[in-house]
């Protein structure tokens, strides 16, 4: 019988050969040194790779953390984000009564006036009621003297609201003249 | 009988070592071993749904894990042409000698590693578990004689590179 092909004797190995071909084949090797010789060849390559192969130390597999058992970042969470949309919420709002409150508020009182208030010019605070309603006294006398000071120039008088609502002005007569009578 | 397909992390739990493994030998750089099993991992639960069992589950990440690890080669320059390489394993970067603490077996990895990238994915398949020629056509994507074919010129390469090591390991010498 000839020599079967290398691959043959390859396939042999591995068992991918039908049976008729292996029967054939290993009588072949009773009889034949060569062939013999390189079959325990490729079987030596194939235990030296399967041993090697296996030889590399594998890590046992460790579940990784599923996604569904991780805990997700806090602005991840529905709830968290419904805070930060309240927070934004109720900041808006502030902000817009806040405004609304300030437009309405008187203006302030004009620079000239808060710098020559005492406590202005020395540089206090002026939180503490009491002082606050005694500056804001003084101020409008201040502005009402300021006021007034044109008119006392002018030598007119200033009566209170209560006698300029009584007043009668005066009964004034036309002169005729004495021939006229 | 319809097929009953096991959860995935069952499955990954018993191919892991064996893809660990694959990964060793197919990987240029021992640095990617880990990468590209998550890689692998992670595009085989992607397309896990399209698996149905035709295969071993280690047969089918095998051929993911292929896929993966040629990318993982491509992005470093090959520094030996293949030609060279076989017949200088040493020239080759080698695995990491705290890993493989059997000379011997480094050396056979070395030599399996310096083969062609074809060769060598078929015959690491071939080593990692007895499959049969078939099996590992659909997992690399040809035909069974291609396979042979292959699987045969890895053995021939493999032999002269372990002759010229002189690595002999006892086996029996008895054809089964």
């Amino acid at each position: 019988m000839l020599c079967p092909n290398q691959e043959s004797l390859a396939m042999l190995i591995d068992r991918e050969l039908e049976v008729s071909e292996t029967e054939a084949i290993r009588r072949h090797l009773a009889g034949c040194r060569s062939c013999r010789e390189f079959v325990e060849e490729l079987r030596r390559v194939d235990a030296c790779g399967r041993a090697a192969v296996q030889a590399i130390p594998a890590p046992k597999y460790v579940p990784s953390i599923s996604v569904s058992k991780t805990r997700p970042e806090p602005w991840a969470l529905p709830n968290f984000r419904f805070a930060l949309a309240a927070v934004f919420i109720a900041l808006a709002v502030g902000a817009w009564f806040g405004t609304e409150r300030l437009s309405r508020s008187p203006s302030p009182p004009p620079p000239e006036t808060v710098a020559e208030s005492p406590s202005a010019a020395e540089g206090k605070s002026t939180d503490i009621p009491t002082a606050e309603h005694s500056n804001t006294a003084r101020t409008s006398e201040e502005a009402f003297a300021r006021w007034v000071e044109p008119y006392q120039r002018l030598q007119i008088q200033l009566v209170p609201m209560e006698t300029a609502a009584n007043y009668r002005p005066p009964q004034i007569l036309p002169a005729y003249p004495e021939s006229w009578q | 009988m319809g097929y009953l397909k096991p959860d995935f992390e069952s499955e990954v739990e018993a191919a892991y070592s064996g893809l660990v493994r694959a990964a060793t030998v197919l990987c240029w750089s021992n640095a990617d071993v880990e990468d590209v099993i998550q890689e692998t991992l992670v595009r085989a639960f992607k397309s896990y749904a399209s698996f149905r069992g035709e295969c071993r589950f280690l047969t089918w990440a095998y051929s993911i894990l292929a896929r993966v690890a040629q990318d993982a080669n491509r992005r470093y320059a090959r520094p030996i042409p293949a030609e060279y390489a076989t017949s200088h394993p040493d020239q080759l970067p080698p695995v990491d000698r705290a890993v493989m603490l059997d000379e011997e077996a480094r050396c056979v990895i070395d030599a399996i590693r310096s083969l062609p990238e074809r060769q060598r994915e078929a015959l690491t398949l071939h080593f990692l578990r007895e499959l049969p020629y078939g099996e590992i056509a659909a997992a690399l994507g040809v035909s069974v004689g291609t396979v042979k074919a292959t699987i045969f010129a890895a053995k021939k390469s493999l032999r002269a590179a372990l002759a010229r090591k002189e690595i002999r390991k006892a086996v029996p010498n008895v054809v089964s």
